[in-house]
């Protein structure tokens, strides 16, 4: 029988308790009005800061940019707050760390040619071994101390100190021998061998190799990893850890790069960490947010909110790439490799791993955006054509065996293909192996984690594997790693040993003058393709979506990952 | 009493190995290496090399476990790989924003399950009954970051009366307390509900009632304090779950605390801030029940006398 509830009595409960509870909720939540955590909103300090408005030859159109306003940038993970430059954080948080410091040189906008920044001049030796740089004059640090040619000398050797252990010194410095200053406007670099790629490193990466006051340092300690005393055009302001980094510009930095040549407009960087990619899209929506990353499928909604426009983001990413043993039979035969190649039909590839639209079809072992590439690999790069890869395989003496499998000599071709078991990499391996099943290579898949699979691979022990392709920006670094002999056992997968193929790259290495590096570069890809020594399969294309109240902001291949912000202003009123 | 405190501390030991050993070798078992997301472009062979050995990653996994574990005796829970700043600091620095959102998000709960619950037991077997527990079925049965998307599109996006991204104020309080709170709200609501009905047909209140004491003096000795035991434990395991919810709704609200520290250190596998974290929960998790337990004891006499 059910039980009958007391109602006067059952009332008086609920009332006691629903008291009780309110005031045990009225305290509960005064713990939580902690004034240690509750931060202040950034004041835009767009009225309050003169109007510069210096004429840019880049700007448009419609009004004169104006200096101010808060730019609000969101990344999906910013909750590490490392900013000394030199450390992890600063390769995490590498956009930001472009404008609290700067880099030696930098690149033209247009043209992509090095243009004096923190240097106004250099030279460059002869052989190749020694760049003697002249500093501007009148640079100084945030904390108001002139930054000179010792301010390099101790940040190369800061960066170079094991101790440090720095994941970004090896490749910032690693050819550096030594580092002088004759007088504090002189450095001079002597490299221990010729290295082409040096000044793009310096030009690619100012977040890394910018300059370090060593007072600064030695006084501040661990707090310069969370405020550091840079030189760029913004300044630290405030962070709150896991929640944003504000920057404010730095009102000692009036000049800016050939192109700009003036200091940047924005008054107030600010960056939101974001991790909910949802969030980030209801952002730009509401237009809390400014510029952020975002996928090919939401384009078109954005856009046709009216708020945002869309901007290519040139960055690398770790593209997959079939690799091939090419010391071993049958990939010691071109016209094998050259079948293969024409035997993947990477449109389909695409399709099934969901990049439509976010990726292209690539045709060259160096990436679109990376300093360096080619553009003739489009032509002579490899296309889908089943009917020509069938044919190669047949004049390399191949005939089809039992189920469809190819065989010479009474072998078979059936390979194991391995590949990282992460995504994408099993899809691409089951796509490859369908694909390589209709030319009539039977494929056998074997997933492992890359600390397994990885080293198997460079030492040779594989026949064919899905791997990616290095996220090397330069292109002289990537052709080296990729294809030259010294590399085998490390990132030369496909074990490549082509005499003609190292003396180009070792050339594009020692050239000192940059223009030739690239044509030497350039010969290696073209030779590279054309033996098909790799099997290049997409590039995933990416995006930035910019709020229409910013304008002047450039994104192109020279400005590479980082969206310049020198030209960059907010629309009055907006 | 001070002897059954003691027991339950050493009991803490075992559990405490367990989820050190388990983030330990769960963290190293998922495909990707630290060392390459580190270097990302910087990854040639050489540094990848030179940094595992810096790291110490490169040591056999039970003597890197061993040294762990000889650290973590010493209350050192490591540096993080890409910090290089001692874990134990970078965790407490997240603390107060997802403690601050677990209090809310409890505080909600408690007061609107409890005052539901209480409802529903109040007019059992009516409409409002029913209505209240099919929002009580409705506030288990909705995912938290769903609901958290939902609600950011609609006030922020819409209507804008709050900020999608957060301010920093406490008024960013109030949507994800209410996602977070949500779930727990529905458990309580439910089982206040029951315990309420069990205890009022107890023969101690008939008793009471038929000795003629005032409703108020029946609902405060005898009701309140029998029908709350059961309802303590739950809010003490729901906060415990709770620390483990904010790792969505921290993310859905774009506010810092625990839960996306915990997300960044995942996706960097930052071996040290991962195993640092799981320790930490583990620990809050089995104190959260510890003190549930002890108070069990102020709440039924019943219990402490028989761990005496």
């Amino acid at each position: 029988m059910k039980p009958k509830l007391n109602r006067a009595l059952s009332l008086k409960v609920a009332g006691l308790i629903v008291l009780v509870l309110l005031l045990i909720a009225a305290c509960a939540p005064s713990q939580t009005t902690s004034p240690s955590t509750a931060v202040p909103t950034v004041a835009p300090a767009a009225t309050t800061v003169p109007t510069t408005a210096p004429a840019a030859t880049t700007v448009p159109k419609t009004e004169a940019p104006k200096v101010g306003g808060t730019l609000v940038l969101a990344f999906p993970s910013m909750a590490y707050d490392g900013l000394d430059p030199q450390s992890a954080g600063a390769r995490l948080n590498d956009f930001i760390m472009n404008y609290l410091g700067i880099g030696l040189v930098t690149r033209d906008l247009k043209t992509g040619a090095f243009v004096p920044f923190l240097a106004e001049s250099w030279k460059i030796s002869a052989d190749g071994l020694t760049y003697e740089f002249k500093l501007k004059r009148n640079v100084k640090f945030h904390d108001g101390t002139p930054l000179t040619a010792k301010d390099y000398v101790y940040t190369i050797q800061r960066h170079k100190d094991p101790a440090l252990k720095s994941p970004t010194a090896q490749r910032s410095w690693g050819s550096v021998a030594s580092a002088e200053a004759p007088d504090d406007y002189t450095l001079i670099l002597k490299l221990s061998a010729p290295d082409a790629t040096f000044m793009f490193g310096l030009a690619l990466t100012p977040a890394f190799n910018q300059p370090i006051p060593k007072p600064a340092v030695e006084k501040m300690g661990a707090k310069f990893t969370t405020q550091p005393v840079l030189a760029g055009p913004f300044k630290f302001k405030e962070s709150q850890t896991g929640f944003k980094i504000v920057l404010e510009r730095n009102p000692d930095f009036d000049w800016g790069p050939p192109g700009a040549s003036h200091p940047p407009y924005i008054q107030t960087l600010e960056y939101r960490s974001v991790s909910d990619y949802a969030t980030i899209l209801a952002g730009l929506e509401s237009g809390e947010i400014d510029i952020a990353e975002v996928q090919a499928k939401d384009i078109d909604r954005l856009t046709a909110t009216g708020k945002v426009h869309i901007e290519p983001l040139y960055t690398l990413s770790f593209d997959p790439t079939v690799a091939m043993n090419v010391n071993k039979a049958p990939w010691d035969d071109v016209r094998v490799r050259k079948a293969i190649n024409l035997a993947l039909d990477r449109q389909a590839l695409i399709k099934v791993v969901q990049l439509s639209g976010r990726a292209e079809e690539r045709r060259g072992p160096v990436a679109k955006g990376a300093v360096g590439y080619w553009q003739g690999v489009e032509k002579i790069g490899y296309g889908f054509d089943l009917n020509q890869a069938k044919a190669l395989m047949k004049e390399a003496g191949y005939t089809e065996g039992s189920g469809g499998v190819l065989e010479k000599d009474g072998k078979p071709l059936k390979f194991t293909l391995k590949a990282w078991s992460q995504n994408p990499y099993p899809t691409v391996a089951q796509v490859v192996k369908q694909q390589l099943k209709a030319l009539g290579i039977d494929l056998d898949i074997q997933l492992g984690p890359v600390t397994e699979v990885q080293p198997e691979m460079q030492s040779g022990k594989f026949d064919l594997g899905v791997v990616n392709m290095t996220g090397q920006p330069n292109g002289i670094a990537l052709m080296r790693e990729t294809f030259h002999s010294s590399y085998i056992n490390a990132l030369n997968l496909n074990r490549v040993n082509d005499p003609q193929l190292d003396e180009l790259l070792d050339a594009s290495l020692r050239a000192s003058d940059e223009t030739r590096a690239l044509e030497f570069v350039a010969e290696a890809q073209k030779l590279a393709v054309e033996k098909a020594y790799s099997v290049p399969l997409y590039t995933v294309n990416k995006f930035y979506a910019v709020s229409n109240r910013i304008k002047g902001l450039v994104s192109n291949e020279y400005t590479f990952r980082y969206p310049n912000l020198f030209n960059a202003y907010i629309e009055s009123g907006k | 009493m001070v002897i059954y405190v003691l027991k339950r501390l050493l009991a803490l030991v075992p559990i405490l190995l367990g989820a050190s050993f388990l983030s330990f070798a769960l963290a190293r078992a998922t495909p990707v290496d630290p060392v390459l997301l580190l270097l990302g472009d910087y990854a040639t062979p050489e540094a990848i090399v030179q940094l595992r050995h810096q790291l110490g990653l490169d040591d056999p996994f039970l003597v890197q476990y061993g040294r762990y574990l000889w650290n973590a005796l010493h209350g050192d829970l490591g540096t993080s790989l890409r910090g290089q700043t001692p874990v134990m600091r970078e965790i407490l620095s997240y603390l107060p924003p997802t403690f601050q959102l677990a209090l809310a998000a409890m505080a909600y709960a408690i007061v609107t399950g409890i005052s539901l619950g209480t409802l529903a037991a109040t007019a059992s077997g009516k409409l409002v009954d029913g209505a209240a527990m099919v929002i009580a079925f409705f506030g288990l049965s909705v995912p938290s970051f769903w609901l958290g998307i939902i609600l950011v599109i609609i006030f922020g996006v819409q209507l804008k009366w709050v900020s999608v991204l957060g301010t920093g104020e406490l008024k960013d309080l109030i949507l994800p307390a209410f996602c977070l709170g949500l779930a727990p709200a529905a458990v309580i609501a439910r089982l206040t509900r029951s315990c309420i009905l069990e205890v009022v047909r107890e023969d101690y209140v008939r008793t009471a009632q038929s000795k003629g004491l005032q409703d108020l003096i029946v609902s405060l000795r005898h009701v309140l304090p029998n029908a709350l035991i059961p309802v303590v434990t739950v809010i003490g395991l729901q906060f415990g779950h709770m620390l483990g919810g904010t790792v969505f709704i921290e993310a859905v609200f774009a506010r810092p605390g625990l839960g996306t520290f915990a997300i960044d250190a995942i996706s960097h596998r930052d071996y040290p801030q991962i195993q640092g974290m799981v320790l930490f929960m583990a620990t809050v998790f089995v104190m959260v029940n510890l003190v549930v337990d002890l108070l069990y004891g102020f709440l039924d006499p019943r219990i402490r006398l028989a761990q005496s």
